[in-house]
């Protein structure tokens, strides 16, 4: 009768405790979200003008160049993780126009980020570096965030941006629009 | 004997129900990565976009200004060159920057100084007080130019470029890009 009471208590204590070994992570094998706006809560759908559903900021008029978003916050980041976010590029020009899209060093940071470091511009991919877009087109551009397990990133919140640039622009004053990421580290 | 098996039951029973909250709290250090964004379009307008110099001496000036000749001091919008409208929908910090000219031995852009092959180029808008207080451009570093442009609103501008001697007389060209980003 001990025995059958002995055993079932540890019968008990193993099976808890193997669900509970389920649940803890181990850390060289954390898991590596790819986050898209699907998962993202505080972003609303109706912000995307590319599919002309209603938008919740003022969109500029179609012959005007434009970017959006102005700024995308990542957070909870850790080195490992994938984090990726459609910028949206819109050609403001009655012609096909080809832009650069790239990532930059920020002219200055927002209060309390610091400066990326020099290898963070091989952690931003952008799917597609020279668009060519056609008279008033709007195309999304795909930029992720990867970086890569091993790498250190000591600064816990820095800053990047994203360049965009029209290359017909004609003359030698030109304009380049910016997209500032924010990224909070884990 | 009976109560030395309560006891283990006990014992083990308190194990396994503590090992439950103490695998959720693990569970937290997994949160997935966020990205969040706001609806906001960064746009601007420049209005003119050419500044053809022509053929200039040394230890000369130059102004990309309306007359083409010195803005008056302090500088006003009927003096300026060209308007920077923020088309965009947020408030935009409105920055301006350029690279040495290249073509020939080239000139390089210095802050302050002319000498030989060095040029100081100089951007400025209304309000500034005078031709001294305008931004001195030196090669990639930028200048803020307006800081928290409203949506809709406007910043007029100029240009000044002064030389020093020259060791060639290739054509120089250079680009001035002027920079959109949110304003924070």
């Amino acid at each position: 009768m001990n025995k059958t009471i002995i055993a079932i208590a540890l019968l008990v204590m193993v099976t808890l405790a193997g669900c509970v070994e389920d649940k803890m992570p181990v850390v060289n094998d954390l898991p590596k979200p790819v986050v898209n706006s699907a998962e993202v809560a505080d972003y609303t759908i109706t912000a995307q003008p590319v599919d002309n559903t209603t938008v919740t900021a003022t969109t500029p008029a179609k012959d005007r160049t434009w970017i959006s978003p102005g700024k995308v916050s990542i957070g909870n980041y850790y080195s490992g993780a994938t984090a990726d976010w459609t910028m949206t590029i819109h050609n403001g020009k009655p012609i096909s126009a080809q832009f650069a899209v790239s990532y930059r060093k920020p002219d200055y940071t927002t209060d309390g980020y610091a400066m990326p470091s020099t290898s963070a511009q091989d952690w931003v991919i952008i799917a597609d570096t020279t668009p060519l877009l056609k008279p008033y087109e709007t195309r999304e551009v795909k930029v992720t965030l990867q970086i890569p397990a091993k790498a250190k990133v000591t600064t816990p919140k820095w800053e990047y941006w994203i360049s965009v640039i029209d290359n017909s622009q004609k003359g030698n004053v030109t304009t380049e629009l910016c997209s500032r990421w924010l990224v909070t580290m884990r | 004997m009976r109560t030395l098996k309560l006891r283990i039951l006990s014992v083990a029973l308190v194990l396994a129900f503590a090992l439950i909250p103490f695998g959720s709290a693990f569970a937290d250090t997994t949160a997935d990565v966020t990205v969040t964004a706001t609806p906001t379009y960064i746009a601007i307008t420049n209005s003119v976009s050419t500044w053809a110099i022509g053929t200039v001496g040394e230890s000369a000036t130059k102004y990309w200004s309306a007359a083409g000749t010195a803005p008056a001091e302090p500088l006003v919008d009927g003096d300026m060159k060209s308007t920077i409208t923020n088309t965009g929908s947020v408030a935009e910090d409105i920055s301006v920057h350029a690279h040495n000219f290249t073509g020939g031995v080239g000139w390089t852009l210095h802050g302050s100084t002319v000498g030989s092959n060095v040029v100081v180029l100089s951007a400025g808008c209304t309000g500034d007080a005078n031709l001294a207080a305008m931004r001195h451009l030196v090669d990639t570093t930028p200048q803020s130019l307006k800081s928290n442009l409203a949506a809709a609103g406007t910043i007029k501008w100029c240009m000044e470029l002064k030389t020093g001697t020259f060791t060639d007389g290739v054509e120089k060209s250079g680009t001035v890009t002027v920079t959109a980003v949110i304003h924070t």
